[in-house]
């Protein structure tokens, strides 16, 4: 039986664990669903990547970890299905709320209302790498260099990703009457 | 003119394109729709995700992985693996149903407006949240608040706003409640309100137009005001004798910046204004009021001696 490491970093100690869970998790957890959709499966396979990371933490150090933790997370759901659709919420925002509804007329919150449709269809019907790029870019804020990281490949190939997934978009939009 | 790359489209948003590359782009046809996509994913969340919940579960099923493994019986392993899985499972699932929490938050910049079950109405400030129990509500009005909202309560029982560094508790009111890092502030409006503060473990009441703050290292102060509702509420963010430090940083949670100072204390203490919907005169109202240069740079401020 390997030797437990009495030292501070250690993510065994739940303490360091919990900590690095929740700095991670909800990233794993947006990345994955980004990419595959279908929130239940990608909850229970967060939840199983980070059993198996716990496991197996006397094998990684706390640098170590967040590269294991996604690996295994990307291996699962692989092997697991094949797009879900990916559904996003709509927040509903004030920008004041003495006087919300005077700017905008009906025709206009009608028409943002369909462009949204239009925009979450468009979002789904991309492809897997795009969206998931996209997404981490634009409602997650990472930056390409950190999306580069997470899936071990260079920063260009996030650009042009990140481009044919603005141009299809964009082509797919427009081109729906 | 050179045509634009094939990665033009993220340099944009990145605001990497040269001034002549920007020109083109905006004229080109497709510009405005670009401009709504970017627009619109903006507004778009991933489902709302509870963190505690889910460690929960996990802790939970870690070690009954570890109660299976160690169990000394070769032949009971099967049998009990199940018995072990079934009971864990119909635990989770009790758990999930009776703690699961609705989480609102809102961006940088962004106010967000909702309901709560009971019909107490919330408008939270810019980069702030609010997790409650949904199905407990009628029962215990209770909630966690990280950052700043306004609250109109319904009549009905004890309202609690609990916060890092203390709980708000009323009947039925309005009142606004400000909690970030070592600040704790909240104001009455209409009602009676009770401030608990978990740093000196005082209880204080408040009536209307009074309020209380307590600022780590400085005095508790006791505010009067006569405006009917918090100054954010009209696109203005207001401060009497805060140090500057709590300043920039809700400059820097209006308006999606970083503040970069070194020498500098920022202990000063500021009493006034600045807009939620002017970048510049922000920027300008504050640190020219202290005599401070700085040069921006994208998201950054950088403040000079």
């Amino acid at each position: 039986m390997s030797e437990q490491k009495n030292n501070n970093t250690s993510i065994c100690k739940e303490k360091n664990f919990q900590a690095f869970f929740n700095t991670n998790a909800t990233l794993l957890r947006n990345f994955l669903y980004y990419k595959y959709g279908g929130i239940e499966d990608i909850d229970d396979i967060v939840q199983d990547s980070f059993i198996k990371l716990w496991n197996n933490c006397t094998k990684v150090t706390l640098g170590t970890a967040k590269s294991y933790l996604f690996k295994i997370a990307i291996n699962q759901s692989n092997s697991l299905f094949r797009h879900n659709a990916v559904k996003l919420k709509h927040q509903k925002e004030v920008k004041n709320i003495n006087n919300s509804s005077t700017n905008e007329s009906p025709e206009y919150i009608l028409e943002e209302k369909e462009f949204m449709v239009k925009l979450e269809n468009a979002i789904s019907s991309l492809p897997d790498r795009q969206r998931e790029v996209f997404l981490l870019n634009r409602i997650e804020k990472k930056t390409y260099k950190e999306i580069a990281e997470l899936s071990g490949v260079s920063v260009k190939a996030i650009e042009k990703l990140m481009h044919k997934a603005l141009l299809k978009l964009r082509t797919e939009i427009e081109n729906i009457p | 003119m050179k045509k634009l790359d094939d990665i033009f489209l993220s340099r944009w948003l990145n605001n990497e394109l040269s001034e002549d590359e920007l020109t083109q782009f905006k004229a080109s046809k497709h510009y405005d729709t670009y401009v709504s996509i970017i627009k619109g994913t903006d507004k778009l969340q991933a489902p709302s995700y509870n963190l505690n919940e889910a460690f929960l579960s996990i802790k939970e099923n870690r070690n009954t992985d570890n109660i299976i493994s160690t169990s000394t019986s070769t032949k009971n392993r099967w049998q009990l693996g199940i018995a072990a899985s079934v009971i864990l499972l119909i635990g989770i699932f009790a758990y999930m149903n009776f703690f699961k929490t609705t989480v609102y938050s809102s961006d940088f910049g962004k106010q967000l407006a909702f309901e709560l079950p009971d019909g107490s109405k919330v408008l939270l400030n810019s980069k702030s949240s609010i997790e409650f129990n949904e199905r407990n509500w009628n029962k215990n009005r209770t909630l966690k608040l990280q950052g700043e909202a306004f609250f109109d309560v319904e009549k009905g029982n004890t309202f609690t706003v609990k916060t890092s560094q203390g709980a708000v508790s009323v009947l039925g009111t309005e009142f606004n409640v400000k909690a970030i890092t070592d600040l704790f502030k909240v104001t009455c409006y209409e009602g009676k309100v009770k401030v608990k503060d978990y740093t000196d473990s005082s209880v204080r009441n408040l009536t209307p137009s009074s309020g209380y703050q307590n600022i780590k290292n400085h005095d508790a102060i006791t505010l009067n005001f006569d405006n009917a509702r918090p100054e954010w509420m009209n696109q203005k963010s207001v401060f009497k004798s805060t140090p500057i430090k709590y300043v920039l940083k809700a400059l820097e949670k209006q308006y999606d910046l970083q503040i970069e100072y070194q020498n500098f204390d920022d202990s000063v203490l500021f009493t006034g204004s600045f807009p939620n919907n002017n970048k510049e005169i922000a920027l300008k109202t504050v640190l020219k009021s202290v005599n401070l240069k700085y040069t921006i740079q994208g998201n950054s401020i950088i403040l000079e001696d």
